[in-house]
């Protein structure tokens, strides 16, 4: 399964993308990412770990759904492990400053709170 | 004393094709002994420049083949490996276009225009050229030679 989310604790849950973030592999995961993303006050931590493989349109699924939980009272952040890849792409286009990017897990949970 | 291999594939201009090309790149450049790293920086710079041409090449574009051209170059202490893409769109100078601001909150975020962003940012050269009809656009990573 390229996603799948997990509830953490009530209104916290991890969403977990694997595989490849280019044309088709954003095209298999975008409708589920949308509906994984669409409830009022929730928030995610989107673990991007197993992401091999991260494209622009990649990143801009992420925005539209970071956006989505944000709009609705919710909050995103990014959790990519040692994934230097996905981070060092995430950075250098400037979503480090709209969206929380950390290594580690608990971290992470704790910014999806804060 | 460079020296230089090539090689070349066409494809569709349509989403399906990009994954092949991906991996067409990924098997000629393991081939040729450019490091992981190098790969996935030219395999993202390619999925880029294909996404711009599939979503703003128009008729032509979409109506004709692209060409891929791999060339690398041993010229030690480094090595350099480039990607030219070639396609029959309208002119499009993707080295001298400017990329979008970037936004300052998630909330003045706009959902597209980081391929630019990210083919400037990925690639250690970068050229276009418009020559009988067709854009071509070359972006390429340089490795340091190990051997030496």
């Amino acid at each position: 399964m390229p996603i799948e989310f997990q509830e953490i604790s009530d209104g916290l849950r991890r969403v977990v993308i694997t595989g490849r973030l280019d044309i088709p592999g954003t095209a298999e995961i975008e409708n589920r990412f949308a509906v994984f993303s669409a409830v009022s006050n929730l928030r995610v931590v989107l673990d991007l770990t197993g992401v091999s493989f991260l494209g622009s349109i990649g990143i801009r699924a992420i925005i539209i759904n970071a956006k989505a939980v944000k709009q609705r009272g919710g909050r995103m952040v990014l959790m990519v492990g040692d994934n230097a890849a996905a981070a060092e792409t995430l950075e250098s286009t400037g979503l480090g400053a709209l969206i929380p990017i950390l290594k580690d897990n608990a971290a992470a949970e704790a910014a999806a709170l804060a | 004393m460079a020296v230089s291999s090539a090689a070349e594939l066409a494809i569709r201009a349509v989403a399906d094709d990009v994954r092949p090309a991906s991996e067409w790149l990924a098997q000629i450049c393991e081939t040729h002994g450019v490091p992981d790293t190098q790969i996935l920086r030219l395999d993202l710079c390619l999925n880029e420049a294909l996404a711009n041409v599939i979503a703003h090449g128009g008729e032509q574009a979409l109506a004709n083949p692209v060409r891929l051209r791999l060339d690398v170059t041993r010229d030690a202490p480094t090595q350099l490996a480039v990607v030219t893409v070639c396609d029959s769109g309208p002119p499009f100078d993707t080295t001298s276009a400017q990329p979008g601001a970037l936004p300052l909150t998630l909330d003045d975020a706009e959902p597209g225009g980081l391929g630019l962003l990210m083919i400037r940012n990925l690639s250690d050269t970068l050229s276009y050229g418009f020559d009988n009809g067709h854009n071509e656009l070359s972006f390429g990573v340089r490795w340091a030679d190990e051997a030496g």
